[in-house]
């Protein structure tokens, strides 16, 4: 495929393209520009978003409360749902020498230790970052350490792995006290943008590149400390994206680096119904190749 | 009716101008719309919202360029607007990897459906996808687009790539499918 190709055929389809609009379409329009009249253009626009909004919330609602018939249905109340573990693991031979393959394999990503201070219960003081081009990044995750916060009751098993990281069960929680003992990198200020530094050496040229995504299938955001969090565990990826959609397919929330989690809450913080979720994942190998992740189907349970 | 005079009802609050006006653009903002949302519900909600704040600014449409092309940066950046809103910006943060994602990866199939590659492009994560847009469709060079999305223009550059290797990735895969 020639350079621009792809370019070339979005801006000539989409240059000129009208698609069929809603027939109501313009009478939700007509109703705000009347309400604005008196109440100013910025609420009319409120309004008008409100009106599909409230569709939404509705359908959640209705969601939730089948989900929650299932569960009141079930014969017991369930004992806290262990979640199964699927890993993937895929073997590629490596076809070609790709420009910035050589330069940073992935290996052991920095999650562990990163969190390891704000899971202990008592969260380590931060520095702010030095100020520089990289401070949106910085700001990223600095938000998402006050996510971390909140969820400090957390026993989400977060500890390095070892070699054996094919075993990636996070049934197996640790305490609090190996969890302290994790060398406390995290709060450097240099940890704070989004560069990842890699432990293990170089593959041997010839190796198949090998990547592992790992995932629980179902989560118990309710305070007991376990499964509070979706989060995908990876090893030689080098970008990862991640969607959270609902069944009408609304992402409810998203993240675009290897550290990203849900904790079961929509995007206005209020908590996501139970329910099937679907994830979307977007992930690039460490050798730049992208990964083909079939979307998967999480379950929230509380 | 002229623009001129069309402009001047709509203005005046005459509803019927409005709908008028609403009508001759509503197709071509709808292409618009639906390209930088993830779905048709969304897209109707910024037409919606898009369409409010055309009517509430048109008094300082002053004629420098067409009426459509006015409109339709009005539409873009509600779309923005609405990116910057309900997507936390930490979506878009900066990858230090050095790989080259321009390097293509096989020919794209020869028919492709404007559904097919609306679809794709639905299917993106929102940032990929606002930024190919600005960047593919709209012609906006990274440092006008990340003065609008206020990031590092490497972000953007490092965003549209990956955005586009997705892309390439979802088209060919699914012709292969269907084939």
């Amino acid at each position: 495929m020639k350079g621009q190709q792809l370019e070339k055929l979005y801006r000539e389809t989409f240059a000129d393209f009208e698609a069929g609009v809603d027939p109501g379409t313009w009478d939700q329009i007509a109703q705000s520009l009347e309400q604005g009249a008196n109440a100013g253009a910025g609420q009319a626009a409120g309004a008008a978003k409100g009106t599909s909004g409230l569709w939404v919330g509705g359908s959640l609602i209705v969601a939730g409360v089948v989900a929650g018939l299932v569960y009141l249905n079930s014969p017991e109340q369930p004992a806290p749902v262990e979640p199964k573990h699927k890993s993937v693991v895929t073997a590629l031979t490596t076809e070609e020498t790709i420009a910035g393959e050589t330069t940073e394999p992935a290996g052991q990503d920095e999650l562990p230790t990163e969190q390891a201070p704000q899971a202990s219960g008592e969260p380590a003081p931060v520095d702010p970052p030095a100020p520089g081009p990289n401070a949106t990044a910085s700001q990223a995750y600095f938000t998402a350490t006050d996510d971390y916060k909140r969820l400090a009751d957390q026993t989400l098993p977060m500890q390095p792995r070892s070699q054996q990281a094919v075993d990636l069960s996070m049934t197996d929680q640790p305490e609090l006290k190996q969890r302290q003992e994790v060398p406390a990198v995290a709060a450097a200020p240099d940890q704070a943008d989004e560069t990842i530094e890699f432990h293990t050496p170089d593959p041997e040229p010839s190796a198949p590149m090998m990547h592992q995504l790992a995932y629980p299938d179902i989560i118990t955001p309710n305070g007991d400390g376990k499964n509070e969090i979706f989060v995908i565990r990876s090893e030689n990826i080098s970008s990862l994206q991640v969607q959270v959609r609902d069944l009408n397919g609304r992402v409810v929330h998203e993240w675009d680096n290897l550290h990203g989690f849900w904790d079961g809450r929509l995007g206005n913080g209020d908590l996501a119904p139970e329910g099937t979720y679907l994830i979307n994942i977007f992930a690039i190998r460490a050798d730049g190749e992208p990964v083909s992740e079939p979307p998967l189907t999480l379950e929230l349970k509380r | 009716m002229t623009d001129e005079q069309l402009i001047r009802k709509c203005i005046q609050k005459d509803l019927k101008a409005q709908k008028e006006l609403y009508t001759r653009f509503a197709g071509r903002m709808m292409g618009i719309c639906l390209r930088y949302a993830e779905n048709r519900e969304e897209a109707q909600d910024l037409m919606q919202e898009g369409f409010i704040k055309v009517f509430d600014k048109l008094g300082t449409f002053r004629g420098e360029c067409e009426l459509g092309g006015w409109i339709k940066t009005v539409m873009v950046n509600n779309a923005l607007d609405n990116f910057r809103r309900t997507r936390a910006m930490r979506t878009l943060v900066e990858i230090n990897d050095n790989v080259n994602y321009h390097e293509d990866r096989g020919d794209l199939p020869g028919r492709l459906s404007e559904k097919e590659l609306l679809e794709a492009i639905q299917r993106l994560p929102a940032g990929f996808r606002t930024v190919f847009n600005l960047y593919a469709i709209e012609g906006y060079s990274h440092k006008e687009i990340a003065e609008k999305l206020q990031i590092q223009p490497g972000t953007s550059k490092s965003q549209y790539a990956r955005a586009r290797l997705s892309l390439q990735k979802m088209l060919i895969s699914e012709n292969v499918q269907a084939g």
